[in-house]
């Protein structure tokens, strides 16, 4: 499976590279360089201005989206947790009988079988409380685990991650990040992140800098390349070891 | 007095106060509407009548119809006023009253009540068509009284004809009332059902329309989910509501048929002629009064007894709720003290428990802290461990079980609460932008310092939006709006944060969306702004801190360690380990 494209527009411009099956890539950018716009463009969500998007060489205009978008699995940075239990929430569907075992499973991979089972009605509890009065609700970070729990469960042969972890503490990151990994070995992973340290352990980084590809490659050689990914990575690096100077 | 009695006399009472010209207005054109009833069925026909069989004064029967015709066309000139006009106009002037008053009480809601759910929907009950309630109230107890009038009259006039007619009369307004209650029941069962299924339908029709929630569901597979529970809602209503159909479909029927047509025109005819005829007691007047008029006295009844008091009966839950509402008192203990703007010397915090209300599981099992003034600390633990919610009793947004705050040495619940906390500004996780100005947003008030918006806004590197900063923020209601990335959101709301001036800054996680360099401005800022004030944050990303002067390490509801960076990292115990993971990447 490929994918392939170049287009302009007025957010991004001449973007072409391609994403080969199996792959894991990290896209890198500072906040407004496009990294959102180029997911939603993937997705079919918007249309390019100029240029062409293929999947498996063929334009995805002749594909029908709803069944192109089923290739993928996605975590956005504003994903929405809905007002149905637990596990329909991960499942997308009501969970037919014994597949609370898989629900429990995928609950363990991101760490939160024990905070569901605490749940008055464990997994079958309803999420808002405005319905049922015996719904809960979730901190930030467990519902990010949640959403992340959702892609695991759809099973889809591309996943996209916008920014999953911005909630997490550094262990839950870690923990996540982990889990994540193993749950999608045979997948093709797209991840956006502004954090070096998950960019790291991607095949490909894909550097954007306002709107265009600014750099292509992995991390050891982008570093090398002392351009825009080392600048941004010195920058974060500065602020864990020194920067006396800035005093908070 | 029975309650519903007493809640009515406050609504009534409530609404005369605070309009008592439209109160006026309003009766004067419900008896105006009843009235004619009496005068044109009844009084009318009696008196012309009378004048023509004894072929008395023709002219004293031009001037009878003279003064009908100047009373209709002024009653009717003066109630088509009213209904286009003058109810509009007040109607937007009650509309405007109650949002003042319902809107001011709402934001003094306990976040704990709106966790509560019967509290909540009983607040739903109480806010929700207000204005369309009160109206409707108005108007049935007007409309009772002026049928009262009526049915009053028009029985003195059917007694000086004959006592019989009035009896007929009650006979026939019983048998319509009698499946009156039977009705009522049904009626609000029925609608009972509709309000949980319309705000469960009111939920899946915001998931379908709104832009957030369609990106997700488009790149997702929740569609078929959300529409078979949006499916089964509305069968499930349907469903529960068909044995109150078809039992108001059958009273119906026997409301409608009975009365009208077997008592008043079958039985009243007979009797009528039967004493035209044969007593000799009824006059031709008297007949065609009677006959003519019997419907007003039934119908004035039954308005009066079934529809009136149904109605006012159907407010009740309404006004229960809504007297509920404009009485509640909220839980946060507080005084009457005010604190002095010119003072902090600091904050201490001593044993602090909470558990969310309902809940039996303690968030917070013993929060000891001792903040100072002008200094600088980072709350920092696992995801759920109590940190969000100790930041808000911090800032008293939830009343404590156990323990106490003092603020500048005085216990926090002396203090008056908006007082209290005015000494911080705050920054949270879910933070809301609103559709007003970005100067505004930032200032949180309707005035704002120009100078001091555009200057927090360049040091925060929004300086690209700095140069109209009257321009609304999202495209809701304005379409010159400005729609702004997450990034630049944040960046506005930290805005809030420099440009207030209470001595206590509080942040939850200011800096989760920004990038590297987005991270470094904002540090550098935040140094800036807080140089002579106190910091209170929380955050994941221990570059922002590692800088604080006194680090909290919060697991289970409890500090497990504090100390400086230096020493916790000495420490080797969670903080060291969350440390570690965050730098293995940049080493």
């Amino acid at each position: 499976m490929a994918f392939s494209y170049t287009n302009e527009k007025t957010v991004l411009k001449n973007i072409s590279f391609e994403i080969r099956k199996g792959e894991k890539i990290a896209i890198v950018g500072e906040n407004g360089s496009g990294k959102s716009t180029l997911v939603k463009l993937l997705l079919g969500l918007y249309d390019v201005s100029r240029g062409e998007l293929l999947w498996n060489g063929k334009n995805i205009k002749v594909y029908d989206p709803a069944a192109y978008r089923k290739n993928f699995a996605v975590v956005l940075q504003d994903f929405k947790i809905f007002g149905v239990s637990t596990a329909e929430n991960i499942l997308e569907r009501r969970a037919a009988r014994g597949e609370e075992r898989k629900v429990r499973d995928i609950l363990k991979y991101v760490g939160m079988d024990r905070r569901v089972d605490r749940l008055s009605e464990g997994m079958h509890t309803v999420l808002m409380r405005e319905f049922d009065p015996n719904g809960e609700g979730l901190s930030g970070g467990e519902k990010q685990k949640l959403a992340i729990a959702r892609m695991i469960a759809r099973d889809a042969p591309v996943v996209i991650l916008d920014e999953p972890s911005s909630a997490l503490d550094p262990i839950a990151e870690q923990e996540v990040f982990q889990s994540m990994f193993r749950a999608c070995k045979d997948k093709t992973v797209l991840f956006i992140t502004h954090r070096m340290s998950i960019a790291k352990q991607a095949d490909q980084i894909i550097v954007l800098h306002r709107g265009q590809i600014a750099e292509e490659g992995k991390h050891e050689e982008l570093l090398e390349r002392k351009g825009v990914y080392s600048a941004m990575f010195m920058a974060q690096k500065e602020q864990y070891q020194g920067g006396a100077d800035e005093t908070i | 007095m029975k309650p519903y009695k007493r809640n009515t006399i406050f609504m009534f009472c409530w609404i005369a106060r605070r309009m008592p010209c439209y109160t006026m207005q309003y009766f004067l054109y419900a008896m105006l509407t009843q009235l004619s009833m009496f005068i044109g069925n009844v009084l009318l026909l009696k008196t012309m009548t009378e004048i023509i069989i004894s072929r008395e004064n023709g002219i004293r029967a031009v001037y009878v119809m003279a003064v009908y015709v100047v009373y209709c066309v002024s009653s009717n000139l003066y109630r088509a006023y009213f209904k286009e006009c003058g109810q509009k106009k007040a109607k937007e002037r009650m509309s405007a009253l109650l949002h003042k008053e319902i809107y001011d009480r709402a934001v003094k809601v306990d976040l704990a009540d709106y966790d509560n759910t019967k509290f909540y929907q009983a607040f739903l009950l109480a806010i929700d068509d207000a204005e369309n309630q009160i109206d409707r109230f108005l108007n049935a107890i007007t409309e009772f009284i002026s049928c009262a009038c009526n049915v009053a009259l028009t029985s003195l006039v059917f007694l000086s004809i004959d006592y019989g007619v009035l009896l007929f009369a009650v006979f026939a307004a019983a048998v319509t009332l009698l499946p009156h209650k039977r009705i009522m029941e049904l009626k609000k069962g029925r609608k009972e059902k509709e309000k949980s299924h319309e705000r469960k339908r009111q939920y899946f029709f915001h998931c379908f329309y709104l832009k957030d929630y369609l990106k997700e569901i488009q790149t997702g597979g929740m569609e078929g989910l959300l529409l078979e529970y949006d499916g089964e809602n509305n069968r499930d209503y349907l469903h529960a509501v068909e044995k109150e159909n078809r039992g108001l479909a059958g009273l119906n029927i026997i409301q409608n048929v009975l009365p009208e047509h077997v008592i008043m025109n079958f039985g009243l005819c007979g009797y009528l002629l039967y004493k035209v005829f044969i007593a000799g007691t009824v006059t031709a007047a008297g007949f065609i009064a009677a006959f003519n008029g019997i419907n007003v006295l039934v119908s004035g009844l039954y308005r009066m007894l079934g529809f009136c008091m149904g109605q006012i009966k159907e407010n009740e839950i309404f006004i229960r709720n809504f007297r509920g509402f404009l009485d509640y008192r909220s839980a946060i203990l507080h005084g009457g003290k005010k604190r002095e703007d010119h003072e902090f010397t600091g904050i201490q915090i001593k044993g602090l428990h909470f558990a969310y209300p309902g809940k039996e599981a303690e968030v917070l099992s013993g929060i000891w802290m001792d903040i100072s003034a002008r200094k600088k600390i980072a709350i920092v633990g696992r995801n759920g461990c109590g940190k969000t919610t100790f930041v808000m009793n911090l800032l008293r947004l939830y009343q404590a079980s156990a323990g106490k705050i003092y603020l500048n040495g005085i216990e926090a619940e002396e203090y008056d609460l908006q007082s209290y906390r005015g000494a911080f500004v705050s920054l949270f996780q879910d933070y809301k932008l609103f559709a007003v100005s970005i100067a505004e947003n930032i200032s949180m008030d309707e005035e704002y310092d120009e100078e001091k918006v555009k200057y927090v806004l360049q040091k925060e590197g929004l300086g690209e939006i700095a140069g109209d900063v009257s321009r609304t923020v999202y495209r809701e209601f304005d379409r010159d709006g400005i729609e702004l990335s997450g990034g630049q959101m944040q960046r506005l709301a930290i805005g809030r944060v420099m440009y207030s001036s209470a001595p206590v800054m509080v942040l939850d996680e200011p800096s989760s969306a920004l990038d590297a360099i987005e991270e470094k401005r904002f540090n550098q800022a935040i140094a800036e702004a807080s140089e002579n004030r106190t910091v209170i944050f929380i955050s994941h990303r221990l570059t922002t801190v590692r800088m604080a002067d006194i680090i909290y390490v919060i697991e289970d509801g409890k500090i497990l360690e504090k100390g400086t960076h230096e020493e916790l990292i000495g420490n080797h115990s969670l903080y060291e380990r969350m440390w570690r993971i965050q730098t293995e990447a940049y080493q």
